[in-house]
C-alpha cells in the first residue's frame, strides 16, 4: 500500500456544526443550517455573544481540501477495474468500496488493491467474520 | 482488372469534384450510370469493393475533423470517462492508449493521432501500444503494439519503450509517463507480501492466555 504523498498540515479551522438559530428553543426548527433572513435578527446582524454563521472564511486550505487524514482523497470503486485506474495515482487516490457490493467481490477488489499497491479504505467491511 | 481500377480512380476523381455530397447509394446509382462502362464491369464490383471505394472516400474526409474538435464534443461525456463525486470530485479515464488514466487532452489516446498506452502483458511481460498516423478511423487496424516478456530486466523494458516513442520523436512529452507505468506495472506483477496475522489485544489476549496456561 503506498503512503500519500507528502502534505502540508491539515488543519480544520471549525469542527462543530451550525446549528440553525433558535434550533434549540423550538423542536420544531430543526438543526439544519438556514440563513437568518429577519430585519431584525440578531445573529444575522453578527452581534456580540450570537451563533456563527458559515461563511467561506472557514473553508480549508485548497492543499488539502478533501484530503482524509492519511493524505489521500477517496475514489468509490464498485469492481476490480474501477481499482485499475488508481495505478498512476496510488499516492493521491485511495479505493473506497461502494457500500452495495458483495463480500465475495469485494475480496477480488481488495486483492487487485494490494497488487497496485492502492490503498482501500473499507478493506475490512464485510469481508471479515467472527471467529 | 485494370480497367476496373482505372473506373474506380474516376470515381474517385469525381467524388472529390462534388465536394464529398455524394452517399454510398449515389456512388451506385454513378456506377450504373457512367457511359461508356458496360454494365458488366459495372457488376463485377462486389459488395467489399464497394465498401472499400465508399471507406477511402470517406477516410480523407474524417481525418481531417481536427483532434481538438474531437476533444471539444467528447470532453463532457465519452465511453471511457468515469466520474466521481467523491474526493472533491475526479475525472478518470479507461482508455486504454492513456497513460495515466486521466481525463485530459494531453493523455486521451482516442482524440490524438499520435497516443502511447502501456499494459501488462502475460508473464510479468508489458505491452507497448501505439497509434499508425494511417487509417485513423479504423482503430483495429491503426495499432502497434510490441511485448517485452517479465525476464527482460526494467531498464532494458524502459530504454526499449523510449526508444519506440521518445526517441523517434513519437511523443516525446510523455516519455516520464510512459516509464513510469511501465514500471509501475511491473511492480504489480510481482508477488506481494502476505498481511501479517494481525495481535490479539484487550480482553480477548487475556482470554487467550488463560486459555493457553
Amino acid at each position: 500500500m503506498a503512503a500519500a504523498k507528502k502534505h502540508i498540515k491539515i488543519v480544520k479551522k471549525r469542527t462543530k456544526r451550525f446549528n440553525r438559530h433558535q434550533s434549540d428553543t423550538y423542536k420544531c426548527v430543526d438543526a439544519n443550517w438556514r440563513k437568518p433572513k429577519g430585519i431584525d435578527n440578531r445573529v444575522r446582524r453578527r452581534f456580540k455573544g450570537q451563533a456563527a454563521m458559515p461563511s467561506i472564511g472557514y473553508g480549508s486550505n485548497k492543499k488539502t481540501r478533501h484530503l482524509m487524514p492519511s493524505g489521500h482523497k477517496a475514489f468509490v470503486v464498485h469492481n476490480s477495474r474501477d481499482v485499475d485506474l488508481l495505478l498512476m495515482h496510488n499516492k493521491t487516490f485511495a479505493a473506497e468500496i461502494s457500500h452495495a457490493v458483495s463480500s465475495r467481490k469485494r475480496v477480488d477488489i481488495v486483492a487487485k488493491a494490494k497488487q497496485l499497491g492502492v490503498k482501500v479504505t473499507n478493506a475490512k467491511a464485510r469481508v471479515t467474520t467472527e471467529s | 482488372m485494370h480497367d476496373q481500377l482505372d473506373y474506380f480512380l474516376t470515381l474517385y476523381d469525381s467524388y472529390l469534384r462534388c465536394n464529398g455530397y455524394l452517399s454510398l447509394s449515389a456512388v451506385g446509382a454513378l456506377l450504373f450510370s457512367t457511359e461508356p462502362s458496360p454494365t458488366k464491369v459495372v457488376l463485377r464490383f462486389d459488395l467489399i469493393s464497394i465498401a472499400e471505394l465508399h471507406f477511402k472516400m470517406t477516410e480523407h474526409l474524417q481525418s481531417n475533423v481536427s483532434q481538438d474538435l474531437v476533444w471539444e464534443i467528447c470532453r463532457p461525456n465519452n465511453a471511457f470517462l468515469v466520474k466521481r463525486k467523491s474526493g472533491g470530485g475526479s475525472q478518470f479515464s479507461r482508455d486504454p492508449l492513456n497513460l495515466m488514466n486521466k481525463h485530459s487532452r494531453k493523455y486521451a489516446g482516442f482524440v490524438n493521432n499520435k497516443a502511447v498506452g502501456i499494459h501488462p502483458a502475460e508473464k510479468g511481460g508489458v505491452t507497448l501500444a501505439t497509434k499508425k498516423t494511417k487509417h485513423l478511423n479504423r482503430p483495429a487496424v491503426n495499432k502497434n503494439e510490441v511485448s517485452w516478456s517479465g525476464q527482460k530486466s526494467g531498464p532494458k523494458i524502459y530504454k526499449g519503450i523510449v526508444n519506440y516513442t521518445a526517441k523517434q520523436g513519437y511523443r516525446a512529452d510523455l516519455r516520464q509517463e510512459a516509464v513510469a507505468r511501465a514500471s509501475a506495472i511491473r511492480e504489480s506483477q510481482r508477488p506481494k507480501k502476505e498481511d501479517p496475522e494481525p495481535k490479539i489485544r484487550g480482553s480477548k489476549a487475556k482470554k487467550a492466555e488463560e486459555k493457553s496456561t
